[in-house]
């Protein structure tokens, strides 16, 4: 027999164990988050965001690393959006569940599984030999939304599926098309849903290192078109801090990718409550 | 037959003159291998209301929506036997669905707002007919509000979520919205089963304006509630292999006071269902 707890203890246990698991994750993100931009934050100057690199990054700037960063993920999401959104679309409206769906949803869920590296070896192989497109922000771009396209799908698929299924049965009652009902009423009711997975892709392209090198390269200087080699903050804060090269500028890199992508969910968020808003 | 109900003294009972708007013939509807109506033939009339009513399961929304063709969306769903509107067939390859559906409207058992602001939500249909203008859409608002008696509570509001009226509201705006496609018939799938007692009042009573200009088909739990608002009765039931029947059908003072059949009777005095 058990030893008998009275239900009150157990539950002063539990607040206990509950509120110091919050406490103790939000502690470990505050200092890692702090540190960061405490040691980075000092370094940065306006001269380090408007310069490019020189001297293979102990000094200069990193502004050539901004663009390389906002172009590639730029790509990445304009290629894998569209069709990632599609794909959710063609597996709840278009399609009943039959063996090709869970093929595809197959394929999906082991594609979010692979490390990156696979990715950026199958970029290297595929869009910088066989397609010679060489290390290019497109190389890059096309690699990384190879891999954010699962994410994508998954949560488009997710936001869809949650719609009230009367809200079709409305617009279909009054006479709307399969792309009205989609256009009007789904991509609207679903779009936060959409929005985080897009939100995740980024977050996901902007950290990434291995895929980048293979794809994009590590070049210093400015990109002048997609087809140009780029470096993203990642790619140069990874190099700066491995190859010992100025543990300063890394930090200071470091602090502006964290910068980024805050601001980044920051204003995805607003952007999607404004269209939320604005449409009740 | 002594019945309590109170039957509607608008109703019309001689409708025999009148154009028939829908028709059913030997209608059957499959969903897969299993058969939810078995041929069905009934003919529904112009400008009037019919109440389809029944037990429980024995497939009373199959029927009405096999009109607007919503067990399209079903998978495996399949319709035997000929279904009319204005003497043309509903089924066939030459049916523009979009077209039929804008010619037949339905509201649905609960209020189903979008959410989106009253104004957006009785634009949505004419907005996929193709109407932007502001003029017209104002116009269009303005009097399918009207017509479901909901324009003096709303007019100043237009532009607030349609989330925030009361479920009857709701439900007034919803026939507002079918209203503003300008259909012939509106389907309705127990309109009032998610209403309070004084909502559901003033739907019937919209029902009985509605019905000098459209025809409804009004699926119905409620016995009182038929035998208040409609002119022509159908009594379906479950037969012993789950299939839908069509038991009797006719005026409603004739089926709720002098039912022919012995179901039927049973049934309206409360001994099943």
């Amino acid at each position: 027999m058990g030893i008998r707890v009275n239900p009150r203890t157990t539950q002063k246990i539990a607040k206990v164990v509950i509120w110091s698991a919050a406490i103790l994750v939000l502690l470990l993100l505050f200092t890692i988050i702090i540190y960061i931009l405490s040691k980075g934050i000092p370094h940065i100057t306006w001269q380090f965001l408007t310069e490019i690199p020189s001297d293979m990054g102990k000094s200069g700037g990193i502004l050539s690393a901004i663009v390389g960063t906002l172009a590639v993920t730029i790509v990445a999401i304009v290629v894998a959006t569209p069709l990632g959104v599609g794909t959710a679309f063609y597996l709840t409206e278009y399609t009943r569940e039959s063996g090709v769906t869970k093929i595809i949803r197959f394929s999906a869920e082991s594609l979010a599984g692979i490390p990156s590296i696979v990715y950026g070896l199958f970029g290297f192989i595929f869009f910088v030999t066989y397609l010679k497109l060489g290390w290019s922000i497109l190389s890059g771009g096309l690699t990384l939304a190879v891999m954010i396209l699962p994410t994508i799908i998954r949560t488009s698929e997710e936001a869809i599926r949650t719609v009230p299924p009367m809200y079709r049965e409305v617009s279909f009652s009054l006479g709307g098309t399969k792309w009205q009902t989609m256009t009007k009423v789904l991509i609207p009711s679903a779009l936060p849903g959409i929005a985080t997975g897009i939100i995740l892709g980024i977050g996901r392209c902007v950290a990434e290192t291995a895929a980048i090198i293979l794809t994009a390269g590590s070049a210093l200087q400015m990109p002048t078109s997609l087809f140009s080699p780029a470096r993203t903050l990642a790619v140069h804060f990874y190099i700066l801090a491995s190859e010992g090269i100025s543990l300063e500028n890394a930090y200071a890199t470091a602090a502006i990718l964290i910068i980024l992508i805050l601001l980044i969910n920051i204003g995805a968020n607003l952007l999607v409550n404004r269209v939320v808003a604005k449409r009740r | 037959m002594k019945t309590g109900f109170v039957l509607n003294e608008n109703v019309r009972t001689e409708l025999s003159g009148e154009k028939i708007k829908l028709r059913t013939e030997n209608t059957s509807l499959y969903y897969g291998k299993f058969r939810a109506l078995r041929n069905i033939t009934l003919s529904i009339k112009e400008r009037s209301i019919m109440a389809i009513i029944g037990p429980s399961g024995c497939g009373k929304s199959s029927f009405l929506r096999i009109f607007n063709r919503m067990n399209d969306l079903i998978p495996g769903a399949r319709v035997e036997g000929k279904i009319e509107i204005d003497g043309n067939p509903i089924y066939g390859p030459a049916v523009d669905v979009v077209a039929l559906r804008k010619k037949i409207g339905m509201v649905f058992q609960k209020p189903n707002p979008f959410q989106m602001s009253i104004y957006d939500n009785i634009a949505f249909g004419p907005r996929q007919h193709g109407i932007f203008s502001k003029n017209d859409l104002d116009r269009i608002i303005e009097t399918s509000l009207q017509q479901s008696a909901l324009w003096e509570e709303v007019k100043d509001k237009l532009g607030q979520p349609a989330m925030g009226l009361s479920g009857g509201q709701q439900q007034r705006m919803c026939i507002a919205r079918v209203l503003a496609v300008e259909p012939e018939v509106i389907l309705m799938d127990e309109p009032c089963s998610a209403l309070d007692p004084a909502a559901t009042l003033r739907v019937e009573d919209l029902m009985r304006i509605l019905a000098e200009q459209y025809t409804i088909v009004i699926v119905t739990h409620n016995m009182q509630q038929a035998a208040r608002v409609s002119d022509m009765a159908a009594f379906f039931m479950m037969a012993s292999d789950r299939a839908g029947e069509l038991v009797e059908s006719g005026a409603t003072t004739q089926i709720f006071t002098n039912p022919k059949d012995k179901r039927t009777e049973d049934y309206i005095t409360g001994c099943f269902g």
